[in-house]
């Protein structure tokens, strides 16, 4: 079995993964998209990822701010320790190709 | 009951080969009831027939359109001194049909190849590209000349042929034309003749020769499943491909070679990823960011290399953005083919 597959099963890759995806379908985050897509160092990872954190978080308050009833989903600073972690080990392009693919997917419920 | 064992000793080229034992397979059985197996042994595929040896060909099998498409490169002339070479390979069968299966009892027997060859026939393109006339002669300086054609013993010749009109499956493009064929690993002939005249009929994407063979690929594995078709009935490992392209005059080789099925069948663990797959396959048709799809994904296919699946996950984020209509894939299937993304 492929390493990619256990990152795209790890908790952070599917926590920012899920960002990603809310991120790209309800506030139209494309420019973290193709900043993802573009990395190629660990330096350009992390500044990528510090500006999509900075994008989801003023959708996500502008979520919660519209819907004061309910709480945006946002990873959390484990995560993202995690996240930058996983990169470092294995590789800048494994770890955002399994990010894109969260948010590429649906969840098999959903799907159908 | 007798049984018997024919011998098709592999010469290198491989879809000439593959259609030798096939055709051999269809020389001994013909259009009869009852079952014939063919194995690959590596050096050599194995015809194993039990039953009386037939002492003529049975005459259905000169029939059918795959004929005109293996000799398509043919030119019928009035004044021809020459018969048209489905006419020789009928001769053969019909007049040598003893000795055709009795060479083919001796393990030791290998086809003659050569520029020429003591009452040899044609190797025509169509059935190994390796056969066309530019592969083999160099070309000095200035000078030009097309080479000389390859020959080949009548015997293997006239049963390689005869596997190609019966178990070839023909596609044809805007500019190229392809030759599709299953190796048969373990097979037995009744249920390999059933799932190739099936894939014949299939609609395949025919945009480029590459997503045909992926194409290809993708259906036969779904085929194997939809029937519950079990391994010790048909089992193939790869599937042969030969490919030339269309010119203003005669096809020229474009290429050819074998893709080897283990990626597909790791991920046809999952059903459902085989029936995704053929969905955007069929997409191909509609020009624009769904053909690009189809495309990306037949590199995917066959090369699933992290860089090709990034290009492919990236193109269908786009289409999905753009609002097309394009099918979802859901985390089960698109992680049953992240977990055979090679070198990662």
């Amino acid at each position: 079995m492929s390493r990619m597959y256990e990152l795209f099963q790890n908790p952070a890759v599917k926590s920012f993964g899920m960002a990603l995806r809310l991120a790209v379908a309800q506030h139209e985050d494309y420019a973290s998209l193709v900043e993802l897509e573009y990395v190629e160092n660990i330096q350009q990872f992390t500044a990528a990822v510090k500006k999509f954190l900075r994008r989801y978080d003023s959708g996500a308050r502008r979520y919660e701010r519209e819907h004061p009833d309910k709480s945006a989903f946002k990873p959390t600073e484990d995560d993202l320790t995690d996240l930058i972690k996983l990169a470092e080990e294995n590789g800048v392009d494994v770890v955002c190709a399994t990010l894109v693919a969260h948010a590429l997917v649906r969840p098999a419920k959903e799907a159908e | 009951m007798l049984g018997y064992r024919f011998f098709v000793n592999k010469t290198g080229l491989d879809l000439f080969d593959a259609f030798r034992a096939y055709g051999l397979a269809i020389a001994v059985k013909g259009f009869k009831p009852g079952d014939i197996k063919i194995e690959d042994f590596g050096s050599a595929y194995v015809v194993q027939f039990e039953g009386e040896l037939p002492k003529y060909p049975d005459s259905q099998i000169f029939g059918g359109d795959g004929w005109r498409r293996i000799f398509r490169t043919f030119r019928e002339r009035k004044d021809a001194k020459r018969k048209h070479p489905k006419d020789i390979v009928k001769g053969v069968l019909v007049q040598d049909f003893n000795k055709v299966l009795q060479i083919h009892q001796d393990p030791d027997f290998m086809p003659q190849i050569d520029d020429k060859v003591k009452d040899g026939i044609t190797l025509y393109q169509s059935i190994d590209v390796s056969a066309a006339k530019g592969f083999r002669e160099t070309k000095l300086c200035k000078s030009y000349h097309e080479g000389t054609q390859i020959q080949v013993d009548k015997y293997s010749g006239a049963i390689a042929y005869l596997g190609a009109a019966h178990f070839g499956c023909w596609q044809e493009g805007v500019d190229f034309i392809t030759c599709l064929l299953p190796n048969p690993f373990k097979v037995l002939f009744l249920s390999a003749r059933q799932v190739q005249r099936d894939l014949t009929n299939e609609n395949l994407c025919r945009v480029s020769s590459s997503v045909t063979l992926a194409h290809y690929s993708v259906r036969l594995m779904i085929l194997l499943q939809k029937h519950k078709i079990t391994d010790s009935e048909v089992a193939y490992d790869s599937v042969l491909f030969n490919v030339m392209r269309k010119t203003g005059q005669q096809p020229k080789p474009a290429g050819g070679g074998r893709y080897e099925l283990d990626f597909l069948k790791e991920v046809a663990q999952e059903r459902e990823t085989l029936i995704m797959m053929d969905k955007i396959f069929n997409m191909g048709f509609v020009k624009g960011i769904k053909q690009d799809m189809a495309m990306r994904l037949a590199d995917f296919v066959l090369d699933p290399s992290l860089e090709n699946f990034r290009k492919y996950q990236n193109l269908h984020l786009r289409a999905y953005l753009n609002k097309e209509k394009v099918p979802h894939w859901n985390d089960r299937t698109w992680g049953e083919v992240m977990k055979h993304v090679q070198n990662v």
